[in-house]
């Protein structure tokens, strides 16, 4: 593997390897393949879990990490230094370079103008393969298998970017998907057709309660209240106590955060929580990505 | 002897016929001819039994690279191109979609990269055909568009 810039980049196998790869970090199998290596940490809008994670993920590996959270201390803001020239100048000093930028399709511009691996830490609107590959993680980590799971996924599914990337990538395993929403904010037609072609099967509901009894995964997602006008919509795609009352033992709860109120507090006592995993499973996944990337 | 009747003036060049209505104005954009100094004859609005209503545009002394063809076929699917030597026509094809066309759309997602840097950077669309829609996806935001979404080109 060259780059990471796409879910779409990323056959069946390669995941499977990667997640594999994930678990050996996870307990203490792997450890030191970065040393020597200088990894560019670039993130032109701001983040905490996964800079953290990847920087972190980084120094586990013992390699270095250098950068920027904010293009604000960069030529790029200061100096009026183009994007790709700002690229390309990174690529002279580092072995590989991590990037976050809020234009879509600015991983792949990296990719085409920097002679060093590229990985996208999300584009815009667009694409975070990494978040789509610990989410994988996060449900076969808690569930001892990709196949044969119930997924629930309740939020904004029609703008959500993690949302879109994880359906795109369930399309490679035999899940049957939950989905909860809001009709405002239900899947685009084109992403319908898609998991039709595949055969996933899948199906709409308008409550949590109406399905939360059938699943192993719920896949919770932030409502940006921005996007509606009825607050009341917002505050019914919320998760409470009473819907754990009749549950799998197995069920999990995951969530990419940062959350609002659609995810309340009191859930984290919940053996049912493991959103806190499911991020710090972002470390794990992010090593094995540089490790095979250096492999 | 028909196609020399049909292609009427041409003596050497092409003849593009059955174009969709209200697509000759694009064609004659790639072709360049409001700043040629070929001879040229445009027909619009013309009665087709295959179409109702179709454009047509003949050009003298004029030959077309396979770029070329592969960006008119984006507003000409289906249509016939002929190349005529001496009157007489030497070669036919039906234009198909091309797989993938470099630096002619330009993606219309105002947030694309392509965009902030369009001045600069190449525009590079793959041509989808699925689901009996035909669209087209930007390679670099990767979002899907129908053809008569894209509002803006390079020619």
């Amino acid at each position: 593997m060259q780059n990471l810039i796409s879910v779409a980049d990323l056959d069946k196998n390669l995941i499977l390897k990667i997640l594999e790869l994930g678990s050996e970090f996870k307990h203490g199998l792997r450890k030191n393949t970065l040393a020597g290596r200088v990894i560019a940490s670039c993130f032109f809008e701001s983040s905490t879990r996964t800079r953290l994670s990847f920087e972190s993920a980084v120094a586990k590996l013992g390699g270095t990490c250098m950068g920027f959270a904010d293009s604000n201390a960069t030529s790029l803001a200061g100096k009026g230094e183009s994007l790709v020239d700002t690229l390309k100048i990174i690529s002279c000093y580092a072995d590989a370079l991590i990037i976050r930028h809020p234009a879509d399709g600015a991983a792949r511009l990296a990719s085409e103008v920097c002679n060093i691996p590229i990985i996208n830490a999300g584009d815009g609107a667009n694409q975070h393969p990494t978040q789509t590959l610990l989410d994988l993680f996060s449900i076969r980590d808690s569930q001892g298998k990709l196949d044969n799971i119930s997924l629930g996924i309740m939020g904004d599914l029609k703008f959500s970017r993690t949302v879109h990337s994880l359906v795109e990538a369930v399309k490679l395993f035999n899940m049957k998907l939950y989905f909860i929403a809001p009709k405002p904010l239900r899947m685009s037609d084109e992403q319908l057709l898609e998991l039709q072609a595949a055969g996933i099967k899948y199906s709409f509901h308008n409550t949590l309660e109406e399905v939360v009894g059938e699943l192993d995964c719920l896949y919770l997602t932030r409502l940006q209240k921005e996007r509606f006008l009825d607050e009341e919509i917002v505050d019914s795609y919320k998760i409470t106590m009473h819907n754990l009352n009749d549950v799998r033992p197995n069920l999990k709860i995951l969530h990419p955060l940062p959350r609002r109120e659609e995810l309340p507090v009191e859930i984290d006592a919940t053996p049912y929580a493991y959103y806190f995993q499911q991020a710090q499973n972002g470390l794990y996944v992010r090593q094995a990505l540089l490790d095979i990337l250096f492999t | 002897m028909m196609a020399k009747k049909h292609i009427g003036y041409i003596e050497n060049g092409i003849n593009i016929d059955h174009i969709p209505h209200g697509n000759a104005w694009y064609i004659m954009k790639i072709l360049n001819l409001f700043n040629s100094s070929s001879q040229a004859g445009v027909g619009l609005n013309l009665p087709s039994h295959k179409l109702g209503t179709k454009d047509l545009i003949k050009v003298e002394d004029r030959t077309l690279t396979q770029k070329e063809v592969d960006i008119i076929s984006l507003f000409a699917v289906g249509s016939t191109l002929s190349v005529i030597k001496n009157f007489v026509v030497i070669n036919k094809q039906i234009l198909h979609l091309p797989t993938e066309i470099n630096d002619l759309l330009i993606c219309p997602n105002k947030r694309c990269v392509s965009q902030e840097y369009n001045s600069k950077f190449r525009t590079f669309i793959k041509l989808i055909n699925e689901h009996g829609c035909t669209g087209v996806k930007c390679h670099y935001c990767e979002r899907e568009f129908l053809l008569h979404e894209i509002k803006e080109y390079k020619f």
